[in-house]
This record gives structure tokens, C-alpha cells and sequence, in this order.
């Protein structure tokens, strides 16, 4: 899985981190129990500070997505816990969508929009679990 | 006259490898000088490149020259070898001077306005990582094993002194007692056999710098590059065992050392590594350059971010955000390191001090 920092981007470095690792949890790329890389070997493949991989992974691990142990590293939780502080996305949902309400986008648009990103993290992952139990039988 | 042919070749190897590195790096990294990918083919560039290359050619033919007029006039040696380096210097000034205009034209242009920089990084890297090819160290450990097997069977018959220097006619001008200077060449080659595994082994560790607008393409240069180079490393372990084996053949008086040819036999195997450098590093490119890979039509949009400022000189990496401390170099085959971590002045103390220690070593056992 290729992991991409914008360096243009207003989104801080240790945010898009987290925020690709939530997504390939959403399409299966990163199935439950699964290891990311340890923090030191992303930080040297990306060439920048221990700190800033350090941050991505404390705000995943707060966020329920993954655990942080010491020796095993971050592995993916296979049910992610919900803490409070991360159970807001209605809330930035919201924020989200008053974008294209503003832009007086029509609703059934938004979420046909919706609708669309949902299915490509199903099929993803649908497609992904075929594939293992095609391994698996073969 | 021999001494200017040898400064003369010395000069001539080197111009061939500075002549011909513009082309064996990375297309977006001309003169050590990052750009973006849309203009690895500014004509600039090219004019650049034609310059450097005449001003090789011209610092080459002026030492050369010098040394061939002057030869009867100063002492032969310290004329040579101060030529010799002058022309190093010239070559290393032309490398500057092309740097320095690059960089010139990319400032003014401002050439990355506009440009999406990106890091990317495979988060599978650990289980795609080429593997330690532990079957090409064999040929090291043969020729080391052959020293050892020799030297045991030989030590009893030496002599009290044996020879451990010889003339250019093969003539031995230096003796030592056997207790000490039977083991000096079995000694280097366990020393060098470890240290070509060690830089095997971390050069096969290094970061794959990869380029963002084609991750899959310069991934796959990168491993094609460790591969090749981890055999060809280990490949010139042996021969450097070969070499060392046939110096101590010389000390322990089984190969006569009066004949001529032996001088071109103990030669033979650094030319065959020095051929054998060159040949890959023409055929593969630095980081795997020249290698001919499937490329992904999709345009990702990004480019490799501008990392100049770490970079003095094009030569001298030093970024104290960067956990890694091998890198691969801009202008040349294979690493270097990144010199504000701890890690690389450890490992640069000690390499020091693994060749301090062989070039005394001689001098302390006389």
C-alpha cells in the first residue's frame, strides 16, 4: 500500500497519515490485526521526523483505529473502539456538507456522492476478501 | 617515464567515470541539482552537461601534456602525482561549476512553482525488501578459507623473517618476523570479507527514494539496483580475497615474486573489479536509472519534493529530521550518508578506522 504526503497541502503530514490509514481500513487494504510499518522505518522511507509518524500513530491509536504496543509496534484493531473524542464525525460530517449545500448543490446529488464513496470502500473490500478465499481454496 | 604512465592511466580511469556519471543518475537529478521531471530535458541542461564534459577533457590533456613535457625537468614523481591531483581538482571544479549553473538557472526560473511535492512510501517495503543474498558471499568465504588452509599447512616450513614488501621488479625490500606478518593478509581479508557483508547488508536496508509520479516504475529500478549491486559487492569481496591471497602466496614465498607477470596476476583482480563497477554501473544506472522498467501510464500529478537544501554541494547530505542515515548519492554510484545523524559518524569512525588500522598495521609489525 502506497502512502502519499502532499507537501502542498494545508492538512498537516502526521494527519494525512492518519487519514490513509483510516481509509485503507475502510476498503480493507488493512485487514483487522494487521501491522502498520514500524514508526522508525516510515519515518526513514519518507525521510522525515520520528515525532511527526509518532503523532499520526498516538492520534490513530486515541481515535480506536489501531493499538500501540511496545516491540509489536501498531497493529489494526479488529473492532475499533469508539472513544468520545473520536465518535464527532457527524459532527465534522456536517462541516463537510454544508460545502455543497452553500454551493446549493441539490441533496440527492450529495448523496448519490455519498452513495458512491460508501460502494467503492464495499466493492474494495468485497473484492479483496474474494481474492483471499480464492488463495485460500487454490 | 613509467611514473607518468601510471599518474597519466590513474587520471584517465577517472576521467572516464566522471565523464560518464551525468548519464548513469537520475534524469531529475542532473548535477546533483533536483528538478522537476518536465525539465529533466531542458536544453540547458544539455548545454551544461557539454560543458563539464569538454572542461574534463581539456584538464585531462593539459596534466597529461604537462607531465610529459616536464618529465625530464623536476622530479618525475612529485610532478606526477602533483598533476594527478591538480587534474582531480579540475575535475571536481567542473562538477561545482555545472552545479553552481543549474542551480542558477532553476532559482531565476523558479522551476517548482506550481509542482505538487509529494513523499511517498510503500507501507509493504519490509516484506518486499530484497533479501540478503547469502550464496554470493560464498565465493569470499572459498577464497578466505583457501588463505587459511594454505597459511596453516605453509607457517611451519617459513623462515624465522619472511618478505613483506617487494620493488616494482618483484625484489622483496622489506622483512618481518613470520609470528606476526604470516597472519597480516589473512587478517585484512576476514576484516574486508565482514566489511563488504556489513555495507552489503545496510546498502540493501537503505530507503528506496522513490519517485511519486510513477511509485511502481522507480520502486522496481530501486530493487533491480540492490540486487545487482548486493552479488556484484560481495562478488568483488572474493576478488579482493583473491587479490590478498596472492599477496600473502608472495610473503609465504609459494608464488615467486622475480617473474614477470606476477606484478600483472596480483593486478588482474582490481582491474576486473574496476571493469566490472563500471559495467554495472553503466547498464543499471545510479539507483537503478538505466534499467529498463514497466511504466504506468497514469499520471499521478506529483513530483519528488526539492530536497536541495539538505544537499551541500549536490554531495554532502545533512538533514537532522531524516532518521535514515545511509542514502543513496546524487552524483555517483551507491550511498552515502546523511551526516547530522549519530548512526553515520559511528559507521564513518568506524571505516576510518578499519583503514587506518591496515595501512599501519605493516609500518607497527616491522
Amino acid at each position: 500500500m502506497w502512502l502519499v504526503l502532499d507537501l502542498k497541502s494545508e492538512r498537516p503530514i502526521y494527519l494525512q497519515i492518519r487519514d490513509q490509514v483510516v481509509e485503507a481500513i475502510a476498503s480493507g487494504r488493512l485487514a483487522p490485526g494487521s501491522a502498520l510499518p514500524p514508526i522508525r522505518q516510515l519515518a526513514i522511507d519518507f525521510g522525515i521526523n520520528l515525532h511527526t509518524v509518532h503523532k499520526a500513530y498516538e492520534t490513530l491509536r486515541d481515535e480506536g483505529f489501531v493499538q500501540l504496543r511496545r516491540k509489536v509496534g501498531a497493529t489494526v484493531l479488529a473492532t475499533p473502539e469508539t472513544p468520545v473524542a473520536a465518535s464527532d464525525w457527524p459532527l465534522r460530517l456536517r462541516t463537510l456538507l454544508a460545502e455543497p449545500v452553500a454551493r446549493q448543490i441539490a441533496s440527492d446529488e450529495i448523496v448519490a456522492v455519498c452513495q458512491r464513496v460508501l460502494d467503492e470502500f464495499a466493492s474494495e473490500r468485497s473484492e479483496r476478501s474474494e481474492r483471499i478465499g480464492r488463495l485460500k481454496e487454490g | 617515464m613509467t611514473t607518468v604512465i601510471i599518474a597519466a592511466s590513474v587520471l584517465f580511469v577517472m576521467l572516464v567515470f566522471v565523464w560518464i556519471m551525468p548519464s548513469l543518475t537520475q534524469p531529475t537529478l542532473p548535477f546533483g541539482v533536483r528538478v522537476p521531471a518536465e525539465r529533466a530535458t531542458d536544453p540547458r541542461i544539455a548545454h551544461v552537461r557539454r560543458g563539464y564534459r569538454s572542461t574534463l577533457v581539456g584538464a585531462f590533456i593539459v596534466c597529461v601534456g604537462a607531465m610529459v613535457v616536464l618529465r625530464d625537468t623536476v622530479s618525475v614523481i612529485w610532478l606526477a602525482q602533483g598533476l594527478a591531483l591538480f587534474g582531480v581538482a579540475l575535475y571536481a571544479t567542473a562538477y561545482f561549476v555545472a552545479h553552481r549553473r543549474l542551480q542558477g538557472v532553476k532559482a531565476r526560473e523558479n522551476w517548482y512553482a506550481g509542482q505538487r511535492e509529494a513523499l511517498v512510501a510503500n507501507t509493504d517495503t519490509q516484506s518486499g525488501l530484497v533479501a540478503f543474498p547469502w550464496a554470493w558471499l560464498l565465493p569470499a568465504l572459498l577464497a578466505l578459507g583457501a588463505t587459511i588452509v594454505i597459511g596453516v599447512l605453509r607457517y611451519p616450513k617459513l623462515p624465522a623473517t619472511i618478505p613483506t614488501h617487494f620493488d616494482i621488479n618483484g625484489k622483496p625490500n622489506g622483512f618481518a618476523a613470520k609470528g606476526p606478518a604470516a597472519f597480516l593478509l589473512p587478517g585484512m581479508e576476514v576484516a574486508l570479507t565482514i566489511l563488504f557483508a556489513g555495507l552489503t547488508w545496510l546498502a540493501l536496508r537503505s530507503r528506496y527514494d522513490i519517485d511519486p509520479a510513477d511509485p511502481e516504475a522507480s520502486s522496481a529500478q530501486q530493487r533491480g539496483f540492490r540486487m545487482r549491486w548486493s552479488r556484484a559487492l560481495l562478488l568483488f569481496a572474493a576478488l579482493t580475497n583473491i587479490a590478498l591471497l596472492l599477496g600473502a602466496l608472495l610473503t609465504w614465498q609459494i608464488l615467486p615474486a622475480n617473474q614477470p607477470g606476477t606484478f600483472a596476476i596480483l593486478l588482474a583482480p582490481e582491474v576486473v573489479i574496476l571493469l566490472g563497477a563500471l559495467g554495472l554501473a553503466i547498464v543499471t544506472g545510479q539507483g537503478g536509472a538505466r534499467m529498463r522498467v514497466a511504466r504506468s501510464g497514469a499520471k499521478t500529478g506529483l513530483v519528488h519534493r526539492d530536497d536541495d537544501r539538505y544537499w551541500k554541494g549536490g554531495l554532502i547530505y545533512y538533514n537532522p529530521d531524516d532518521p535514515a542515515f545511509l542514502v543513496e548519492k546524487r552524483f555517483g554510484i551507491g550511498w552515502t550518508i546523511n551526516f547530522a545523524s549519530k548512526g553515520a559518524w559511528v559507521f564513518l569512525g568506524a571505516i576510518v578506522l578499519v583503514i587506518v588500522a591496515s595501512a599501519l598495521l605493516p609500518t607497527l609489525l616491522r
